[in-house]
């Protein structure tokens, strides 16, 4: 197993990386954070030209056939530069819903669209309060199209499609479909949430045509398996974001100067940074783990996976308040850089499912492994 | 001659092993064959008991060893750190005197550095030596030193100058424990095992040819000490062959480690025992209870990254990258993990966890976890030290204002 990335992964780092911080300071994110806008369009059209999108797609599919470590590099980046981009709805979720369920000519319509960024996908799944369950789900198709309402749905107001979790009668209680969202039996409406540098919306649909993706009463089971690969990834962007969030606090501490001697000299501080490397380089090694189970498709993937997502949700979160802590009050305000990191880590810490879920799935995941 | 490789070491070392490894040799003839034939510790100089042999052909050696069930040297407690500080700053007489004992396992060793008023900041040590014109003279205490009780010699970080800054002033020795100025006391733990000891010095003393390196280089050695003990080198016993064999030779090997690890039969209570959450839970049907569940997840996970940085530590270190802060951070998680396993077991055994003994849940097991994990965070460094240790090497900021370093006579001490 690899506990560090390759040459070539490193050099590709360091391209994606010197990339963003040319063309994704804090001045991009904050534009999108104040303005209307949904994502930086510029942006996305220079991360699609640089081939992230088409990552790994398969070449068969105008892809461009890498692996998940390539993929997981270019996540911390985006992380780290909190990207305002539907980059983790297109390539983590509905890219990946896709590539596991999707028939030949489902293939063959959206992944070189996806690859070549001309399309956006996002991925619906809550309805509300509460996590999801099949028994909860609400939308349901029939043979008129899908009908009910998914909120939030992370970038479905820019969206072109958008795979639907909707409740089944048989099998395990869903089934997934792929609903073009360019239709007049689907009405998005933006909705505002704490992270405004990732768009959100709420989406209803009536009647919506719909196809099937995969089997019908197997919703559920695809679902866990996105989820399994999409949060090593979102997992990826959480280190990389709670490491821009020390970094941050770690260049104001060296700089401000308190009762005579800069504040990075006190215990008090040190040893909340200390915290933050601790906790963060402790998730990392998960994330490492996870992006070697998930480039080699291996059996431990469900409980590298919820290691992965509950260690960067806790890494993230204490970075990003701690952050603001270091920095004192103007940390708290819309002046202050602080609030990006910390509005990013309560979204990821939500998306895929809470922290709480992905322990119960961790707990249900070795008590299998054991039985096995 | 040609350089060792792989094939002609494990050819030289199988021979030599057919011609010469005998179980009903006394564990110290068989030790001896094995200092003066250089096979018993292949990476050191030839000169000193070795082969001069790189790391990887040492392992080839081992592993030829445990491939027939042969005995190797004394590897437990202190004596490899005792070995590996006198090989890089002792003379010719040290060499002569202690090293081959070592190997041989007929001297046991201790570490006399920490002191009642200088645990984190061992360079304030106080404990004193002074030169009467023909010898040392040593006066003062050492406390957390494991194995006082039984053995030989031990490594002493003693005063020398009162006038030069703290870390200046040190000289290190090897003092004879066997004499009339060393009281050794053992000292009591809250979960009631007393695996250290306190050692008393009260006009002890020490012969000038056993200083080590010179005068005030004392700080310099016993970080060359403290260097091989943080790399495992001062080893838990553990037999390099099965366990369980029968003969006179193993018997021998198997009461030498039994009197080493005495001191550690705790050690895992003290970790937190993560193995038991799981199938205590399951045993007690708790596992059924959301809340446990949610705590043992969080313990599987902090003990799961743990293991993953532990293992990347040692994927870095074996591509010859230069150690980093993984130490500071390992010992970190470890006091989280025993922090959040002491939880659990509480959690999952209720009023049960209170009971000692037999009384107790698994004959008191879950009890002396409770009483042990407080050890974890202050053992070998407490997590302030780390974090400072990260903050300032990793992070790369700066140091507090300091207060001592003018002459230690000056330097404010706690008063003993």
């Amino acid at each position: 197993m690899n506990f560090e990335f390759s040459e070539e992964q490193n050099l590709l780092r360091e391209q994606a990386g010197g990339f963003l911080g040319d063309h994704c300071s804090t001045k991009v994110v904050r534009k999108i954070l104040d303005g209307e806008e949904s994502y930086d369009q510029e942006l996305w059209a220079k991360v699609v030209e640089m081939g992230w999108t088409a990552t790994v797609i398969p070449e068969e599919f105008d892809g461009l056939g890498l692996s998940y470590l390539e993929l997981s590099v270019i996540a911390e980046e985006l992380g780290r530069a909190f990207a305002p981009l539907p980059f983790s709805s297109s390539v983590y979720l509905a890219t990946e819903a896709l590539i596991a369920a999707g028939s030949n000519g489902q293939k063959e319509e959206w992944l070189p669209k996806l690859a070549a960024g001309s399309a956006i996908g996002c991925f619906a799944v809550g309805e509300g309060t509460g996590q999801a369950t099949p028994k909860s789900l609400t939308t349901s198709a029939d043979g008129n199209g899908v009908s009910g309402s998914k909120i939030p749905v992370a970038d479905g107001d820019i969206a072109d499609f958008v795979v639907v979790i909707a409740a089944c009668a048989s099998g395990d209680g869903a089934s997934a479909y792929l609903v073009d969202l360019n239709q007049a039996s689907v009405s998005r409406e933006k909705v505002n949430t704490i992270d405004p540098s990732r768009s959100h919306a709420k989406l209803d649909f009536s009647s919506a045509s719909a196809e099937l993706l995969g089997n019908e009463g197997e919703g559920w089971a695809l679902l866990q398996k996105i989820y399994d690969r999409a949060a090593v990834l979102f997992a990826w962007e959480q280190v990389g974001g709670a490491e821009a969030a020390l970094e941050m606090a770690k260049e104001y501490a060296m700089g401000r100067f308190a009762f005579g001697r800069p504040i990075a000299t006190y215990q008090a501080i040190k040893h909340k940074l200390a915290n933050m490397y601790v906790k963060n380089t402790l998730a990392k090694s998960n994330c490492y783990y996870g992006a070697w189970a998930l480039s080699t498709d291996a059996a431990e993937l469900p409980i590298a996976a919820a290691t992965a997502r509950v260690a960067a949700i806790q890494a993230y979160y204490f970075a990003s308040k701690e952050n603001i802590q270091t920095h004192g009050g103007m940390g708290f305000t819309w002046e202050f850089d602080c609030q990006f990191p910390y509005r990013r880590s309560k979204l990821l810490s939500v998306n895929i499912g809470s922290e709480a879920t992905w322990q119960e799935k961790l707990i249900k995941a070795i008590e299998e492994d054991q039985a096995a | 001659m040609n350089d060792p490789t792989e094939g002609s070491v494990r050819e030289e070392v199988r021979t030599w092993l057919a011609d010469n490894w005998d179980p009903n040799l006394s564990l110290v003839d068989w030790r001896n064959k094995l200092a003066d034939s250089g096979w018993g510790v292949p990476g050191w100089p030839k000169q000193w008991y070795g082969r001069d042999l790189h790391a990887v052909l040492a392992s080839t050696v081992e592993e030829e060893f445990a491939a027939i069930n042969a005995v190797g040297v004394a590897r437990t407690g202190i004596r490899m750190l005792a070995a590996a500080t006198i090989l890089e700053h002792g003379t010719d007489v040290h060499k002569k005197k202690f090293l081959r004992r070592i190997l041989t396992g007929e001297d046991t060793w201790c570490q006399l550095f920490s002191e009642p008023g200088s645990g984190s900041d061992l360079a304030g040590a106080t404990t004193r030596a002074d030169y009467d014109g023909e010898k040392w003279i040593i006066n003062g205490q050492k406390v957390w030193t494991t194995s006082a009780h039984h053995a030989d010699y031990g490594l002493l970080l003693a005063r020398t100058d009162w006038d030069l800054p703290k870390h200046q002033g040190l000289t290190y020795f090897i003092l004879n424990m066997k004499q009339p100025g060393v009281d050794v006391h053992q000292l009591r733990q809250m979960n009631g095992h007393a695996s250290f000891n306190q050692v008393f010095f009260t006009d002890a003393q020490i012969a000038p040819q056993y200083q080590v390196d010179e005068k005030g280089a004392g700080w310099k050695v016993a970080m060359t000490t403290l260097a091989h003990e943080r790399r495992g080198a001062g080893g838990l016993g553990r037999a390099n062959h099965d366990s369980g064999l029968t003969g006179p030779i193993y018997e021998e090997e198997r009461k030498e480690i039994a009197t080493v690890m005495e001191p550690y039969k705790w050690y895992p209570q003290r970790a937190g025992r993560v193995d038991l959450a799981l199938p205590r839970a399951r045993e007690t049907g708790r596992i059924e209870d959301a809340n446990v569940r949610q705590e043992i997840a969080k313990l599987l996970i902090m003990s799961k990254s743990a293991g993953w940085t532990a293992q990347r530590a040692r994927a870095a270190q074996e591509q010859g990258m230069p150690q980093g802060p993984e130490g500071s951070l390992s010992k970190l998680a470890a006091s989280n993990v025993a922090r959040q396993a002491s939880r659990v077991h509480t959690l999952i055994s209720g009023a049960d966890a209170l009971l000692t003994g037999s009384d107790g849940a698994m004959d008191g097991v879950i009890a002396e976890i409770l009483v042990s994990v407080p050890a974890t965070s202050i053992a070998g460094g407490t997590d302030e030290i780390q974090r400072n240790i990260i903050a300032e090497r990793v992070l790369g900021m700066e140091k507090e204002p300091r207060f001592d370093t003018g002459p230690f006579k000056d330097v404010p001490k706690n008063v003993t």
